[in-house]
């Protein structure tokens, strides 16, 4: 089975945004095409998408991808609809928006795509856009990486759609500290977590050239060692001017991450660059 | 990625309105109403309301505030069972201390907060829009993506934006580059990064000249200056070596204090006592460990060490950047301005082919060919534009005083300098013909280049050999004159015909068409002397195991000659990174390029900076690191210690930056690190002096619970000395100057801390012990003396017990004049300094003296502190434990050293 870009679409100017993504991921496949998907909440809207959707069409068709809309009624609500459209399974990949603005609701909470993300009936990823202008083509990914075995190889897809050999990409392994201790992390105490991240590090670069082989990208890696991921996450986007930072939002279940602390929301919202949240099925 | 653009500005102009959803007419009114909802104002403010609460809520939450606040709760506590004792004003006391600190961290931190406010000065309040075909001044909050704003002379950018139309337009992008030289922006697509494209002009910069057209892609915090601030603004530093240290510090205390407190406490409820008695005396053991006035004592040690570096020009906008600016391993260090005096002077025009140095006619000539593609304005006597041009103009005001203005005249036609080409050209009339010049780095020019030589030559036809050749002589002429210290600008012309001349003034035409051809007319070295006061710093900093790594943005040659002139590199020395070189490198390939010795970045973005940074830090290595532009923040924030320029600095590096440079110069740098090391080494001084008293504290209440004898030492005194007399010897301590040997030894190990076992053991074991025995000696004296036999009971309002309270309390005051002086120096006496050269000192010792007579004989405070007097004799004793301690102490030194 081939894989498959799904675009949720809204219609609005965010939508538009992670068209660019989309298209730019469709590009990288052996299938050129991008399935727009609309669920029609406001009969009246009909006319106004198509004529969006024949925007996107004409940018794809510049691009050398097959563009297909469909408009949908909900079923029950839109999500519903989504999930009721999206072929369930490891070929379809679906990408939505975040909120472009939290206006105290955060960018993610709440949202269609915080549900198709734990939903997890196929692979999906949430993008917040801040840099409109660079239309979805980011050169340098910050991967920050948590340790978990199945960390890198659940983002492989997403990396080998989003990078080039242009493209840098710079691994990032924050070793946690409890928050109450870390003022009192003696030296040689932060010098052994740090060669163990470095160790992880290492062959997560080498594992990455591997599957990588066909289209090699620049990488780099980077170990800190912290009380606070989501501070060194950002902290590091500034500091390699990354483009985009990928998250995979696998390790935890999602309802008590975004019910305890929340920390990727407050990634979307001081990030210095765009974002993507994957998921795979 | 067919035919999919990477970004914005590689998206061809006749396209960006389809791009953008909007049209040259602009947005409707319901468009942009829709929009503005969906993408909120076009402002930089992250609106929380909570943040300033939540602020000053975080500075009670350390150590530092928990353990004054629990002291004054103690004091209350003690108030509440004994109201006699007066203990609810020191509650007070430490309250209000506390209260000090917290406010004092809290300013800190706030003043972070307005690097915002720096950074809204660069918006403007209004911007002309089209919308529906028609021109409107709105705020710019309302702008949104795929506005088409109108661009004119002197307007601020209110969002980014990609041009679409443009006449002579160009915009300063020094806010966000640091770049002096105004930049040309053009409607045309190009084949750069977004962050380099001359069709994007940024939020935060502004309009020069010209004026134009461009549509609105992003707004807000989506802008690159946007994130810039949104990242500056939420982003706390983490916590300074000095916070940890500190941090560190006063958990060990507590817990020292915590422990021996519970540990009497339940002793004493074992052996019987009332649990009233046995909470109080928990309270005074806790009391006796914590030295209250350390903590007030540190934050006055930073004040003091930042005015005196203020006097040396550096100014300190965060406390403890004092301490961690002694702590650098790693100088990262501009090279103009800071290693350089800034002062370009043209000091040679050469030949190309042969060297030799212009003069004469072909010095003029070149001179004014070098004109011919410089910009230069008069403003009275001041000749205003790119250094290096007015450095131009200057030169030919030396050849010809009078002719500057004929030859500006002549000038039809600027192409301002191009950072991406790394040239400016312009075309001019000499001897009344067009021709055309560029002026700029060798490497830049010399694909356009036919011949060499003096101008007017030529190669001959078709001899690509000879044209080799002559190149050849003229890299090595170039290279020759780089390794000197100059920066070597090349100049090239070449003659055009009357339609090309004409062709090439049209405004909006570049100069690429016409960059073909050019003879290399000749190279002028220009000089940017290293200031005298360098090579001497950077010896320092060497003999101080600090490493100087110089990053600028010239030729490596170049870099490499004033390295070599600044010490920075032996004479000779060819080990370098250039930017490209730089970008090819992952941090771990950086780190290795680092232990080999390579200490001279060339050709690098001020974006590189970060990197190195990294590299720096996964070496373990404290950086400081110099900046001046907007996009200098991010790695003035990164580094441990990020240094500001004072004179060349942009506002919001100096906002993110801990310490700042008043004059630029280098030099100064190395005299804020003499002081923090001097500063560190203070602190460890008084953190000793402070912490012996605790000794003769504890010793009381140990003996008290243990044995059947009055209590020595009530709370009062404890804390009379603790936040009384010890406050102003301390203070004293850490105003001592530095030593000659502080910049002779090796930074300090970053697991070196304040309190160390040794010194916990000097000051409870050794001197704390010694000040305990000699005061309870006394006081024992002189209850013997006043006829108490051991095992009764003594009321606290006897005047016998009032005396030998008395005596005792007065004798730490006397002993801690000699631990005082003991302490200035580590292995020799303390009175080799001389005991005038510090007053602070001087009037610590004056007051230990005046209490401890005073304690005893000065009814005021005889019934402030329940003490009485004793005779003369008791009191002689008294003084004889200055030399108890300081002679004792003197011996050890002896012995240990």
């Amino acid at each position: 089975m081939e894989r498959q870009i799904y675009l949720a679409y809204d219609g609005s100017i965010n939508a538009d945004w992670v068209a660019r993504y989309a298209i730019r991921m469709a590009a990288a496949l052996d299938r050129r095409q991008i399935t727009l998907l609309h669920i029609l909440d406001h009969p009246a809207a009909k006319a106004r998408m198509e004529e969006r959707f024949a925007a996107i069409a004409a940018e794809c068709a510049t691009a050398g991808i097959d563009c297909r809309g469909q408009i949908r009624r909900p079923d029950r609500d839109v999500c519903s609809g989504l999930l009721q459209a999206i072929p369930a399974g490891e070929t379809s990949y679906c990408l939505c928006g975040a909120r472009i603005a939290s206006r105290g609701r955060g960018f993610l909470a709440g949202t269609v795509s915080e549900r198709l993300l734990r939903a997890a009936r196929f692979n999906v990823m949430a993008i917040r856009v801040v840099s409109p202008g660079l239309l979805g083509c980011p050169r340098t990914l910050l991967f920050p990486l948590a340790g978990h075995p199945r960390g890198f190889s659940s983002a492989m897809p997403f990396l080998q759609m989003l990078t080039t050999p242009q493209s840098t990409v710079h691994l990032l392994r924050v070793m946690m500290v409890n928050p109450l201790l870390s003022r009192y992390v003696s030296a040689e105490i932060a010098r052994a977590r740090l060669a163990a991240g470095r160790e992880y590090l290492v062959q997560a670069v080498s594992h990455i050239r591997r599957e990588m082989a066909d289209a090699p990208c620049h990488l780099d890696h980077h170990v800190v060692v912290s009380d606070d991921w989501a501070r060194e996450i950002l902290l590091q986007a500034d500091r390699v001017h990354a483009s985009m930072i990928l998250l995979g939002a696998t390790e935890r279940s999602l309802p008590s991450r975004f019910f305890y602390g929340n920390r990727l929301e407050e990634i979307l919202r001081r990030t210095p660059c765009d974002v993507g949240i994957y998921r795979r099925p | 990625m067919n035919g999919h653009p990477s970004h914005i500005g590689r998206i061809p102009q006749q396209r960006v309105y389809a791009f953008l959803h909007t049209g040259p007419e602009g947005l409707s009114a319901t468009e942009h109403a829709e929009r503005l909802a969906h993408v909120g104002p076009n402002s930089f403010e992250v609106v929380d309301r909570w943040k300033l609460l939540r602020l000053l809520a975080r500075q009670f939450t350390n150590f530092f505030a928990i353990l004054l606040v629990v002291s004054a709760a103690i004091c209350f506590v003690a108030q509440r069972i004994n109201p006699e004792e007066g203990m609810g004003v020191l509650g007070w006391a430490l309250t209000g201390v506390a209260l000090l600190n917290a406010l004092f961290s809290f300013f800190q931190e706030y003043r972070a907060e307005k690097a915002m406010e720096a950074l809204r000065k660069f918006l403007p309040h209004l911007v002309e829009a089209c919308r529906q075909g028609q021109i409107v001044r709105v705020p710019a909050e309302d702008i949104v993506p795929g506005d088409v704003a109108i661009l004119s002379e002197g307007d601020k950018i209110a969002a980014d934006m990609r041009i679409v139309e443009a006449e002579g337009l160009m915009v300063d992008t020094s806010p966000l580059t640091g770049e002096s030289a105004a930049v040309r922006l053009l409607p045309q697509e190009q084949d750069r990064s977004l962050e380099d494209c001359a069709n994007i002009a940024f939020a935060g910069c502004t309009v020069v000249k010209g004026s134009g057209r461009g549509v609105v892609f992003a707004t807000g915090l989506r802008t690159r200056f946007g994130r810039i601030a949104s990242l500056s603004q939420t982003v706390r530093r983490a916590d300074s070596p000095l916070e940890r240290e500190i941090s560190r510090m006063i958990r060990t205390l507590t817990v020292i204090a915590c422990s021996m407190g519970f540990a009497f406490f339940l002793y004493g409820v074992a052996s019987g006592k009332s649990l009233w008695v046995n909470l109080v005396f928990m309270m005074g053991i806790i009391v006796a460990n914590v030295p209250e006035g350390l903590l007030p004592t540190l934050t006055v040690a930073l004040v003091m060490s930042g005015l005196r570096m203020a006097r040396r020009n550096v100014l300190v906008t965060s406390l403890n950047a004092v301490e961690a600016l002694g702590a650098v391993h790693v100088i990262c260090t501009d090279k103009t301005g800071t290693l350089t005096l800034n002062r370009l002077a043209i000091t040679r025009l050469t030949d190309p082919l042969t060297g030799e140095a212009m003069t004469g006619d072909q010095e003029r000539t070149l001179t004014a060919l070098a004109l011919g593609a410089s910009d230069v304005r008069m403003a009275g006597e001041q000749l205003l534009g790119d250094p290096l041009d007015v450095a131009v103009a200057r030169h030919w005001l030396d050849l010809d005083s009078d002719g500057l203005e004929q030859v500006q005249g002549a000038i039809r036609r600027h192409f301002p300098f191009d950072v991406d080409k790394r040239r400016s050209a312009g075309i001019s009339s000499i001897d009344g013909e067009p021709v055309f010049v560029v002026k700029g780095a060798f490497e830049a020019i010399r694909p356009m280049l036919t011949a060499v030589g003096y101008a007017g030559a030529s190669m001959p036809d078709g001899d690509g050999s000879a044209l080799e050749a002559a190149l050849a002589a003229s890299e090595t002429v170039m290279q020759e004159m780089a390794s000197q210290g100059l920066r070597v600008i090349a100049v090239a012309c070449r003659g055009l015909a009357a339609e090309e001349a004409d062709a090439g003034c049209i405004p909006e035409t570049e100069a690429d068409p016409l960059e073909h051809g050019l003879v290399l007319a000749g190279f002028i070295g220009v000089e940017d002397p290293v200031r005298l006061e360098v090579p001497q710093a950077v010896a320092k900093c060497h003999g101080a195991g600090i490493e100087v790594i110089m990053i600028t943005g010239d030729h490596p040659a170049t870099a490499l000659a004033v390295a070599a002139a600044a010490g920075i590199v032996e004479p000779g020395c060819s080990d370098h990174l250039t930017g490209d070189q730089l970008r090819q490198l992952t941090v771990a390939g950086l780190v290795e390029h680092l232990r080999q010795g390579i200490r001279v970045f060339a050709r690098t973005t001020p974006e590189q900076k970060m990197k190195i940074v990294a590299a720096l830090k996964h070496m373990e290595m404290v950086v400081a690191m110099t900046g001046d532009g907007v996009n200098d923040a991010p790695a003035l924030k990164a580094a441990d210690v990020g240094i500001a320029m004072g004179k060349m600095g942009t506002d919001v590096a100096r906002e993110s930056a801990q310490i700042i440079l008043l004059d630029d110069n280098f030099a100064h740098i190395v005299s804020g690190i003499e002081e923090g090391r001097t500063v560190f080494e203070n602190m460890k001084k008084f953190t000793n002096y402070v912490l012996v008293s605790n000794g003769p504290e504890i010793l009381p209440y140990l003996l008290y619970i243990v044995l059947p004898v009055p209590l020595a030492l009530n709370i009062v005194h404890i804390l009379s000395i603790d936040l009384g007399t010890d406050i102003v010897p301390s203070m004293g301590l850490g105003r001592e100057p530095p030593v000659p040997e502080v910049m002779n030894r090796p930074p300090r190990s970053p697991s070196e801390g304040l309190l160390t076992t040794r010194l916990i053991l000097h000051s409870y074991g050794f001197l704390g012990l010694l000040e305990g025995l000699w005061s309870l000696g006394l006081f024992f004296l002189v209850l013997h003396g006043g006829g108490w036999r051991y095992g009764t009971d003594l009321p606290a309002a006897s005047p016998l017990y009032r005396s030998a309270t008395g005596v005792a309390l007065a004798s730490i005051f006397l002993m801690q004049i000699g631990n005082l002086i003991g302490r200035r120096s580590l292995r020799h006496s303390g009175l080799d300094r001389g005991i005038f050269t510090n007053r602070l000192l001087l009037a610590g010792i004056l007051i230990q003296l005046a209490f401890a007579w005073g304690t005893l004989y000065f009814p005021p405070l005889q019934r402030a502190l329940n003490t009485g007097p004793v005779s003369p004799t008791i009191f002689a004793l008294a003084c004889l434990g200055i030399l108890w301690i300081y002679g004792l102490d003197y011996l050890r030194k002896r012995l240990a050293y």
